[in-house]
Protein backbone atom coordinates (compact mmCIF):
# COMPACT_ATOMS: atom_id res chain seq x y z
CA UNK A 1 0.00 0.00 0.00
CA UNK A 2 0.88 3.58 -0.58
CA UNK A 3 1.77 6.22 1.81
CA UNK A 4 -0.21 8.83 0.31
CA UNK A 5 -2.70 9.18 3.58
CA UNK A 6 -3.68 12.85 2.35
CA UNK A 7 -5.27 11.54 -0.73
CA UNK A 8 -7.04 8.44 0.68
CA UNK A 9 -10.70 7.99 0.52
CA UNK A 10 -9.83 6.15 3.72
CA UNK A 11 -8.35 8.68 5.64
CA UNK A 12 -10.48 11.17 4.58
CA UNK A 13 -13.06 8.92 6.25
CA UNK A 14 -10.82 9.12 9.29
CA UNK A 15 -10.62 12.46 9.38
CA UNK A 16 -14.18 13.01 9.22
CA UNK A 17 -14.51 10.77 12.30
CA UNK A 18 -11.78 11.91 14.36
CA UNK A 19 -12.84 15.07 13.98
CA UNK A 20 -9.36 16.47 13.12
CA UNK A 21 -8.89 19.76 12.24
CA UNK A 22 -10.79 20.69 15.02
CA UNK A 23 -7.98 22.14 16.55
CA UNK A 24 -7.16 19.34 19.58
CA UNK A 25 -3.28 18.42 19.75
CA UNK A 26 -2.48 14.93 19.34
CA UNK A 27 -0.95 13.44 22.82
CA UNK A 28 2.84 13.56 22.66
CA UNK A 29 3.34 10.23 24.56
CA UNK A 30 2.05 8.32 21.38
CA UNK A 31 2.66 7.80 17.66
CA UNK A 32 0.29 10.54 15.27
CA UNK A 33 -2.09 9.24 12.68
CA UNK A 34 -0.02 10.98 10.06
CA UNK A 35 3.06 9.05 11.39
CA UNK A 36 1.13 5.73 11.53
CA UNK A 37 -0.03 5.82 7.81
CA UNK A 38 3.58 6.57 6.45
CA UNK A 39 4.44 3.62 8.36
CA UNK A 40 2.11 1.33 7.44
CA UNK A 41 3.81 1.69 3.65
CA UNK A 42 7.20 -0.03 4.99
CA UNK A 43 6.45 -2.32 7.67
CA UNK A 44 3.27 -4.11 9.14
CA UNK A 45 3.18 -5.63 12.42
CA UNK A 46 1.66 -8.89 13.66
CA UNK A 47 -2.04 -8.52 14.89
CA UNK A 48 -1.50 -9.69 18.81
CA UNK A 49 -3.70 -12.81 18.08
CA UNK A 50 -4.29 -14.18 21.52
CA UNK A 51 -7.53 -15.45 22.20
CA UNK A 52 -9.36 -14.22 25.24
CA UNK A 53 -7.40 -16.17 28.47
CA UNK A 54 -10.29 -18.97 29.08
CA UNK A 55 -11.42 -18.39 32.70
CA UNK A 56 -11.33 -21.73 34.50
CA UNK A 57 -14.56 -22.46 36.14
CA UNK A 58 -15.09 -24.72 39.40
CA UNK A 59 -15.94 -28.12 38.83
CA UNK A 60 -19.36 -27.37 39.92
CA UNK A 61 -20.26 -24.93 37.59
CA UNK A 62 -18.31 -26.58 34.59
CA UNK A 63 -21.44 -28.23 33.24
CA UNK A 64 -23.46 -25.53 32.62
CA UNK A 65 -20.54 -24.43 30.16
CA UNK A 66 -21.79 -26.84 27.10
CA UNK A 67 -26.02 -25.11 27.67
CA UNK A 68 -28.60 -26.98 27.33
CA UNK A 69 -29.14 -30.74 25.33
CA UNK A 70 -25.49 -31.14 26.31
CA UNK A 71 -26.26 -35.09 27.14
CA UNK A 72 -25.82 -38.01 25.19
CA UNK A 73 -29.40 -39.00 26.22
CA UNK A 74 -30.75 -35.58 24.43
CA UNK A 75 -30.03 -36.96 21.13
CA UNK A 76 -28.11 -33.70 20.04
CA UNK A 77 -25.12 -33.20 17.57
CA UNK A 78 -21.88 -32.41 19.09
CA UNK A 79 -19.78 -29.24 18.32
CA UNK A 80 -16.79 -29.70 15.72
CA UNK A 81 -14.25 -28.57 18.26
CA UNK A 82 -14.95 -30.90 20.86
CA UNK A 83 -14.28 -33.83 18.53
CA UNK A 84 -11.86 -32.21 16.14
CA UNK A 85 -8.99 -31.46 17.84
CA UNK A 86 -10.51 -27.56 19.34
CA UNK A 87 -10.83 -26.65 15.58
CA UNK A 88 -14.43 -25.32 14.61
CA UNK A 89 -14.28 -26.88 11.38
CA UNK A 90 -15.66 -30.43 9.19
CA UNK A 91 -13.24 -33.26 10.16
CA UNK A 92 -11.77 -35.18 7.62
CA UNK A 93 -14.33 -37.23 6.05
CA UNK A 94 -17.56 -35.35 6.50
CA UNK A 95 -18.78 -31.35 4.22
CA UNK A 96 -20.85 -29.01 5.11
CA UNK A 97 -24.50 -29.87 4.34
CA UNK A 98 -27.01 -27.42 5.26
CA UNK A 99 -26.77 -24.39 8.49
CA UNK A 100 -29.32 -23.09 10.96
CA UNK A 101 -29.47 -20.44 12.72
CA UNK A 102 -30.73 -19.30 16.06
CA UNK A 103 -31.69 -15.36 16.11
CA UNK A 104 -30.47 -12.69 19.22
CA UNK A 105 -27.47 -14.65 20.32
CA UNK A 106 -25.41 -13.65 22.81
CA UNK A 107 -22.66 -15.55 21.53
CA UNK A 108 -22.68 -12.98 18.62
CA UNK A 109 -23.17 -9.89 20.08
CA UNK A 110 -26.96 -10.65 19.96
CA UNK A 111 -27.57 -11.25 16.65
CA UNK A 112 -27.77 -14.85 14.42
CA UNK A 113 -25.98 -17.68 15.82
CA UNK A 114 -25.05 -19.86 12.93
CA UNK A 115 -25.18 -23.89 13.03
CA UNK A 116 -23.16 -25.41 9.95
CA UNK A 117 -24.01 -29.47 9.99
CA UNK A 118 -21.06 -31.56 8.71
CA UNK A 119 -22.50 -34.77 7.52
CA UNK A 120 -19.90 -37.76 6.59
CA UNK A 121 -19.53 -38.27 3.63
CA UNK A 122 -20.15 -41.11 1.43
CA UNK A 123 -19.41 -43.92 2.18
CA UNK A 124 -18.79 -43.51 5.10
CA UNK A 125 -17.92 -45.85 8.33
CA UNK A 126 -18.27 -43.23 10.50
CA UNK A 127 -20.37 -44.80 13.97
CA UNK A 128 -22.10 -43.79 16.44
CA UNK A 129 -20.64 -42.10 19.95
CA UNK A 130 -20.77 -39.77 22.38
CA UNK A 131 -17.41 -38.25 23.40
CA UNK A 132 -16.50 -37.76 27.08
CA UNK A 133 -14.17 -35.54 28.20
CA UNK A 134 -15.93 -32.46 28.15
CA UNK A 135 -19.46 -31.26 29.13
CA UNK A 136 -20.10 -31.47 25.28
CA UNK A 137 -21.36 -35.04 25.41
CA UNK A 138 -23.38 -34.74 22.41
CA UNK A 139 -23.54 -37.20 19.69
CA UNK A 140 -21.38 -37.71 16.73
CA UNK A 141 -21.73 -39.81 13.42
CA UNK A 142 -25.67 -40.49 15.34
CA UNK A 143 -28.10 -38.35 13.47
CA UNK A 144 -28.90 -38.85 10.21
CA UNK A 145 -30.44 -36.12 9.78
CA UNK A 146 -29.37 -33.30 6.70
CA UNK A 147 -30.66 -29.12 6.58
CA UNK A 148 -29.41 -29.38 3.03
CA UNK A 149 -28.48 -25.86 2.08
CA UNK A 150 -25.07 -26.54 1.50
CA UNK A 151 -23.08 -28.84 -0.88
CA UNK A 152 -26.45 -29.84 -2.92
CA UNK A 153 -24.63 -30.83 -5.55
CA UNK A 154 -24.01 -33.96 -3.26
CA UNK A 155 -27.06 -36.31 -2.85
CA UNK A 156 -25.75 -38.37 -0.15
CA UNK A 157 -24.77 -37.66 3.16
CA UNK A 158 -24.11 -39.85 6.07
CA UNK A 159 -24.87 -38.63 9.52
CA UNK A 160 -24.03 -35.40 11.35
CA UNK A 161 -20.20 -35.45 12.56
CA UNK A 162 -20.57 -32.42 14.29
CA UNK A 163 -21.33 -28.93 14.07
CA UNK A 164 -19.43 -25.81 13.50
CA UNK A 165 -20.28 -22.45 14.93
CA UNK A 166 -20.24 -19.55 13.05
CA UNK A 167 -21.39 -15.48 13.55
CA UNK A 168 -20.98 -14.89 9.71
CA UNK A 169 -23.92 -15.94 7.83
CA UNK A 170 -23.14 -19.87 6.20
CA UNK A 171 -23.20 -18.66 2.90
CA UNK A 172 -19.77 -16.41 3.42
CA UNK A 173 -17.91 -19.40 5.33
CA UNK A 174 -19.26 -21.99 2.14
CA UNK A 175 -20.16 -20.70 -0.87
CA UNK A 176 -21.84 -23.70 -1.43
CA UNK A 177 -24.19 -22.52 1.14
CA UNK A 178 -27.25 -21.44 -0.28
CA UNK A 179 -29.20 -18.46 1.93
CA UNK A 180 -32.34 -20.23 2.38
CA UNK A 181 -32.84 -19.92 6.42
CA UNK A 182 -33.85 -22.35 8.74
CA UNK A 183 -34.22 -21.66 12.32
CA UNK A 184 -34.27 -23.40 15.10
CA UNK A 185 -33.77 -21.15 18.56
CA UNK A 186 -34.19 -24.32 20.85
CA UNK A 187 -30.22 -24.97 20.60
CA UNK A 188 -29.56 -20.90 21.55
CA UNK A 189 -27.85 -21.73 24.67
CA UNK A 190 -26.01 -24.92 23.10
CA UNK A 191 -22.08 -24.30 23.33
CA UNK A 192 -19.19 -26.67 24.43
CA UNK A 193 -15.85 -25.32 26.02
CA UNK A 194 -13.79 -24.98 23.13
CA UNK A 195 -16.47 -22.79 22.29
CA UNK A 196 -16.90 -20.84 25.14
CA UNK A 197 -12.97 -20.41 25.24
CA UNK A 198 -13.02 -17.89 22.31
CA UNK A 199 -16.06 -16.35 23.12
CA UNK A 200 -15.80 -13.46 26.17
CA UNK A 201 -18.94 -12.44 27.90
CA UNK A 202 -19.77 -9.13 25.65
CA UNK A 203 -21.18 -6.32 28.30
CA UNK A 204 -21.09 -3.41 25.97
CA UNK A 205 -23.37 -4.77 23.26
CA UNK A 206 -24.90 -1.08 22.33
CA UNK A 207 -22.18 0.46 20.57
CA UNK A 208 -20.68 -3.14 18.76
CA UNK A 209 -20.07 -2.76 15.10
CA UNK A 210 -20.88 -5.27 12.38
CA UNK A 211 -18.12 -4.15 9.21
CA UNK A 212 -19.02 -6.02 6.06
CA UNK A 213 -16.44 -5.62 3.08
CA UNK A 214 -17.28 -5.22 -0.11
CA UNK A 215 -16.83 -8.72 -0.86
CA UNK A 216 -18.77 -9.28 1.51
CA UNK A 217 -17.54 -11.06 4.82
CA UNK A 218 -17.96 -9.36 8.23
CA UNK A 219 -15.85 -8.30 10.55
CA UNK A 220 -17.79 -7.42 14.62
CA UNK A 221 -15.57 -5.16 17.28
CA UNK A 222 -16.91 -4.09 20.40
CA UNK A 223 -16.20 -3.34 23.83
CA UNK A 224 -15.74 -5.53 26.59
CA UNK A 225 -14.37 -5.03 30.05
CA UNK A 226 -12.61 -2.11 28.69
CA UNK A 227 -10.92 -4.29 25.96
CA UNK A 228 -11.19 -3.75 22.79
CA UNK A 229 -12.13 -6.98 20.77
CA UNK A 230 -11.87 -8.14 17.12
CA UNK A 231 -13.89 -11.21 15.45
CA UNK A 232 -12.15 -11.95 12.23
CA UNK A 233 -10.95 -14.11 10.14
CA UNK A 234 -10.31 -13.07 6.23
CA UNK A 235 -13.90 -14.08 5.39
CA UNK A 236 -13.26 -17.64 6.77
CA UNK A 237 -15.39 -19.24 9.42
CA UNK A 238 -14.51 -16.80 12.32
CA UNK A 239 -12.89 -18.88 15.13
CA UNK A 240 -13.59 -16.30 18.16
CA UNK A 241 -12.86 -13.02 19.67
CA UNK A 242 -9.77 -11.77 19.93
CA UNK A 243 -8.18 -8.54 22.22
CA UNK A 244 -6.88 -5.45 19.85
CA UNK A 245 -5.54 -3.76 22.87
CA UNK A 246 -6.59 -3.83 26.86
CA UNK A 247 -3.78 -0.79 27.04
CA UNK A 248 -6.86 1.65 27.33
CA UNK A 249 -10.33 1.38 29.56
CA UNK A 250 -12.14 1.64 26.16
CA UNK A 251 -15.82 2.92 26.67
CA UNK A 252 -17.65 2.14 23.18
CA UNK A 253 -16.58 1.70 19.12
CA UNK A 254 -17.19 4.15 17.55
CA UNK A 255 -17.41 3.53 13.98
CA UNK A 256 -15.61 1.66 11.50
CA UNK A 257 -15.04 1.98 7.89
CA UNK A 258 -13.95 -0.19 4.91
CA UNK A 259 -11.53 0.79 2.11
CA UNK A 260 -12.74 0.34 -1.20
CA UNK A 261 -10.23 -2.45 -2.28
CA UNK A 262 -12.24 -4.82 1.18
CA UNK A 263 -8.33 -4.67 2.26
CA UNK A 264 -8.29 -2.46 4.95
CA UNK A 265 -10.70 -2.03 7.81
CA UNK A 266 -10.20 0.57 10.24
CA UNK A 267 -12.43 0.63 13.98
CA UNK A 268 -12.35 3.78 15.94
CA UNK A 269 -12.95 3.40 19.48
CA UNK A 270 -13.15 5.67 22.27
CA UNK A 271 -11.74 5.55 25.50
CA UNK A 272 -12.77 7.44 28.94
CA UNK A 273 -10.13 9.99 28.85
CA UNK A 274 -12.08 11.17 25.66
CA UNK A 275 -8.70 10.04 23.29
CA UNK A 276 -10.12 7.81 20.22
CA UNK A 277 -7.61 5.29 19.02
CA UNK A 278 -8.01 3.48 15.44
CA UNK A 279 -6.79 0.70 14.63
CA UNK A 280 -6.84 -1.62 11.37
CA UNK A 281 -6.92 -5.21 10.97
CA UNK A 282 -2.94 -5.89 10.59
CA UNK A 283 -2.50 -4.42 13.88
CA UNK A 284 -1.34 -1.16 13.25
CA UNK A 285 -2.74 1.95 15.70
CA UNK A 286 -2.44 5.34 16.34
CA UNK A 287 -4.63 7.93 18.02
CA UNK A 288 -5.88 11.24 18.38
CA UNK A 289 -8.69 13.35 20.01
CA UNK A 290 -12.36 13.00 19.80
CA UNK A 291 -15.37 13.01 22.17
CA UNK A 292 -18.00 10.08 22.93
CA UNK B 1 -60.12 -29.41 7.45
CA UNK B 2 -58.18 -27.58 4.38
CA UNK B 3 -55.06 -25.48 4.97
CA UNK B 4 -53.92 -23.29 1.13
CA UNK B 5 -51.29 -20.65 1.83
CA UNK B 6 -47.87 -20.45 -0.08
CA UNK B 7 -48.65 -22.71 -2.77
CA UNK B 8 -49.02 -25.79 -0.61
CA UNK B 9 -52.12 -26.81 -0.11
CA UNK B 10 -53.42 -30.18 2.28
CA UNK B 11 -56.84 -31.64 3.79
CA UNK B 12 -56.21 -32.91 7.11
CA UNK B 13 -58.14 -35.51 8.71
CA UNK B 14 -59.64 -34.56 11.67
CA UNK B 15 -57.44 -34.42 14.56
CA UNK B 16 -54.38 -32.57 12.85
CA UNK B 17 -54.05 -29.65 12.38
CA UNK B 18 -51.04 -27.42 10.91
CA UNK B 19 -49.75 -24.15 10.13
CA UNK B 20 -48.34 -23.29 6.50
CA UNK B 21 -46.00 -20.32 7.26
CA UNK B 22 -42.64 -18.18 6.52
CA UNK B 23 -40.83 -16.68 8.40
CA UNK B 24 -39.77 -12.90 8.12
CA UNK B 25 -36.93 -12.15 6.11
CA UNK B 26 -34.24 -10.42 7.82
CA UNK B 27 -34.32 -6.15 7.22
CA UNK B 28 -32.09 -5.08 3.81
CA UNK B 29 -29.49 -3.45 5.46
CA UNK B 30 -28.39 0.20 3.80
CA UNK B 31 -25.92 0.21 0.57
CA UNK B 32 -22.63 -0.44 1.84
CA UNK B 33 -20.04 2.16 0.15
CA UNK B 34 -17.20 4.16 1.03
CA UNK B 35 -19.17 5.45 3.91
CA UNK B 36 -18.99 4.48 7.16
CA UNK B 37 -20.48 0.82 6.93
CA UNK B 38 -22.03 0.13 10.28
CA UNK B 39 -24.19 -2.69 9.54
CA UNK B 40 -26.90 -3.30 12.06
CA UNK B 41 -28.12 -6.85 11.95
CA UNK B 42 -31.28 -7.21 12.89
CA UNK B 43 -33.07 -10.23 15.15
CA UNK B 44 -33.76 -12.45 12.29
CA UNK B 45 -30.48 -12.74 10.90
CA UNK B 46 -28.15 -11.50 8.12
CA UNK B 47 -28.99 -9.18 5.04
CA UNK B 48 -28.87 -12.16 1.98
CA UNK B 49 -30.95 -14.57 3.82
CA UNK B 50 -34.11 -15.68 2.35
CA UNK B 51 -36.64 -17.22 3.51
CA UNK B 52 -39.45 -20.02 1.98
CA UNK B 53 -42.69 -21.71 3.24
CA UNK B 54 -42.76 -24.70 5.80
CA UNK B 55 -45.58 -26.42 6.38
CA UNK B 56 -46.04 -28.51 9.78
CA UNK B 57 -48.66 -30.85 10.11
CA UNK B 58 -49.39 -33.41 12.80
CA UNK B 59 -52.07 -35.04 14.81
CA UNK B 60 -51.63 -33.35 17.78
CA UNK B 61 -51.96 -29.99 19.36
CA UNK B 62 -48.97 -27.69 17.68
CA UNK B 63 -46.60 -25.20 20.20
CA UNK B 64 -46.58 -21.80 18.71
CA UNK B 65 -42.79 -22.00 19.21
CA UNK B 66 -41.47 -24.45 16.64
CA UNK B 67 -37.95 -25.22 15.16
CA UNK B 68 -38.12 -24.94 11.16
CA UNK B 69 -37.63 -28.90 11.19
CA UNK B 70 -40.26 -29.28 14.34
CA UNK B 71 -38.27 -28.59 17.40
CA UNK B 72 -40.31 -28.01 19.95
CA UNK B 73 -42.98 -30.39 18.77
CA UNK B 74 -41.48 -33.39 18.37
CA UNK B 75 -40.46 -33.13 22.09
CA UNK B 76 -43.84 -33.19 23.04
CA UNK B 77 -45.11 -36.08 21.13
CA UNK B 78 -46.54 -39.27 22.57
CA UNK B 79 -46.60 -42.70 21.01
CA UNK B 80 -49.30 -42.27 18.75
CA UNK B 81 -48.36 -38.97 17.02
CA UNK B 82 -47.43 -38.21 13.89
CA UNK B 83 -45.62 -34.84 12.98
CA UNK B 84 -44.93 -34.16 9.17
CA UNK B 85 -42.84 -31.36 7.91
CA UNK B 86 -42.57 -29.96 4.26
CA UNK B 87 -39.39 -27.45 4.53
CA UNK B 88 -39.22 -25.71 0.94
CA UNK B 89 -35.76 -24.26 -0.93
CA UNK B 90 -34.77 -21.39 -3.38
CA UNK B 91 -35.39 -21.75 -6.84
CA UNK B 92 -31.58 -21.92 -7.37
CA UNK B 93 -31.85 -25.68 -5.60
CA UNK B 94 -33.64 -27.20 -8.50
CA UNK B 95 -32.08 -29.59 -10.64
CA UNK B 96 -29.46 -30.37 -8.14
CA UNK B 97 -28.62 -33.78 -7.20
CA UNK B 98 -29.48 -33.47 -4.14
CA UNK B 99 -33.53 -32.57 -4.96
CA UNK B 100 -32.84 -34.92 -8.16
CA UNK B 101 -35.84 -37.34 -7.07
CA UNK B 102 -39.34 -36.06 -9.04
CA UNK B 103 -42.31 -35.82 -6.81
CA UNK B 104 -43.16 -35.81 -3.21
CA UNK B 105 -43.31 -39.39 -1.93
CA UNK B 106 -47.05 -40.20 -1.09
CA UNK B 107 -46.50 -44.22 -0.01
CA UNK B 108 -44.23 -44.13 2.77
CA UNK B 109 -43.11 -48.01 4.33
CA UNK B 110 -42.71 -48.13 7.79
CA UNK B 111 -39.39 -49.71 6.92
CA UNK B 112 -38.40 -46.17 5.91
CA UNK B 113 -37.97 -44.67 9.14
CA UNK B 114 -35.18 -45.05 11.34
CA UNK B 115 -34.16 -43.85 15.07
CA UNK B 116 -31.50 -42.55 13.66
CA UNK B 117 -33.31 -40.36 11.30
CA UNK B 118 -34.16 -37.37 13.56
CA UNK B 119 -32.61 -33.95 14.05
CA UNK B 120 -31.77 -35.16 17.37
CA UNK B 121 -32.29 -38.88 18.53
CA UNK B 122 -35.68 -39.22 21.19
CA UNK B 123 -35.79 -41.82 22.51
CA UNK B 124 -38.56 -44.04 20.89
CA UNK B 125 -39.25 -42.09 17.73
CA UNK B 126 -38.39 -42.94 14.38
CA UNK B 127 -38.12 -40.44 11.51
CA UNK B 128 -37.83 -40.46 7.70
CA UNK B 129 -36.21 -37.68 5.89
CA UNK B 130 -35.95 -36.89 1.98
CA UNK B 131 -35.80 -34.28 -0.44
CA UNK B 132 -37.30 -33.88 -3.95
CA UNK B 133 -38.56 -31.44 -6.98
CA UNK B 134 -42.23 -30.87 -7.42
CA UNK B 135 -43.61 -28.31 -9.72
CA UNK B 136 -40.38 -26.91 -10.32
CA UNK B 137 -39.84 -26.26 -6.15
CA UNK B 138 -37.63 -28.01 -4.33
CA UNK B 139 -38.68 -29.52 -0.97
CA UNK B 140 -37.66 -31.86 2.12
CA UNK B 141 -40.17 -33.90 3.72
CA UNK B 142 -39.13 -34.79 7.21
CA UNK B 143 -41.97 -37.07 8.68
CA UNK B 144 -41.56 -38.09 12.76
CA UNK B 145 -43.77 -41.21 14.19
CA UNK B 146 -43.69 -40.59 18.02
CA UNK B 147 -42.98 -44.50 18.27
CA UNK B 148 -40.73 -46.69 16.03
CA UNK B 149 -43.37 -49.72 17.32
CA UNK B 150 -46.30 -47.85 16.10
CA UNK B 151 -45.64 -47.44 12.64
CA UNK B 152 -47.83 -49.99 11.39
CA UNK B 153 -50.82 -47.86 12.04
CA UNK B 154 -48.82 -43.94 11.36
CA UNK B 155 -47.21 -44.54 8.28
CA UNK B 156 -51.21 -45.25 6.74
CA UNK B 157 -51.81 -42.15 8.20
CA UNK B 158 -49.07 -40.28 7.30
CA UNK B 159 -49.49 -41.35 3.49
CA UNK B 160 -53.07 -40.13 3.63
CA UNK B 161 -51.96 -36.75 4.94
CA UNK B 162 -49.09 -36.69 1.96
CA UNK B 163 -52.03 -37.94 -0.65
CA UNK B 164 -54.40 -34.68 0.46
CA UNK B 165 -51.10 -32.72 0.22
CA UNK B 166 -50.20 -30.85 -2.88
CA UNK B 167 -47.73 -28.20 -4.24
CA UNK B 168 -48.71 -25.68 -7.23
CA UNK B 169 -46.10 -24.26 -9.55
CA UNK B 170 -44.78 -20.91 -8.65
Amino acid sequence: MSATPSASPLVRLVNRLSGAGSGHPPPEDGPTRRGFLAGMAVAGSALATKPFDFVLKPVSAYASVCGSGASCAEGWSVFCCTINNGQNACPPNSFLAGWWKADNSSFCGGTARYYLDCNAACPTTCTCYCPTGTCDNRRTCCNQFRYGQCHQEIACAGPVVCRVISCVPPWQVDSTCTTVSATDNATASHTAPCVDSSVPPLTNLEPSMLVQHPDGHFELFDVVAGALVQNWQGGGVWSGWRTLDRTHNYVKVRGALTGHDGNIVVVVAATDGDWQFYYDQVGHKWHGPGTL
Amino acid sequence: MQLDSQGIATTLPPGWEGRITRREAPAAAPALGLAPSRVTLGPSGATGERTFPIAHLANFALPEERGDFGSGAVDIMGPGNLFVCLFEYGPESVGTALFAPQGMPRSLTPSQFSPRALQHVIPGQAGFQTFFTEQNRAFCLFVVLGALASAPTLVPSANQVLTGTTVQPR
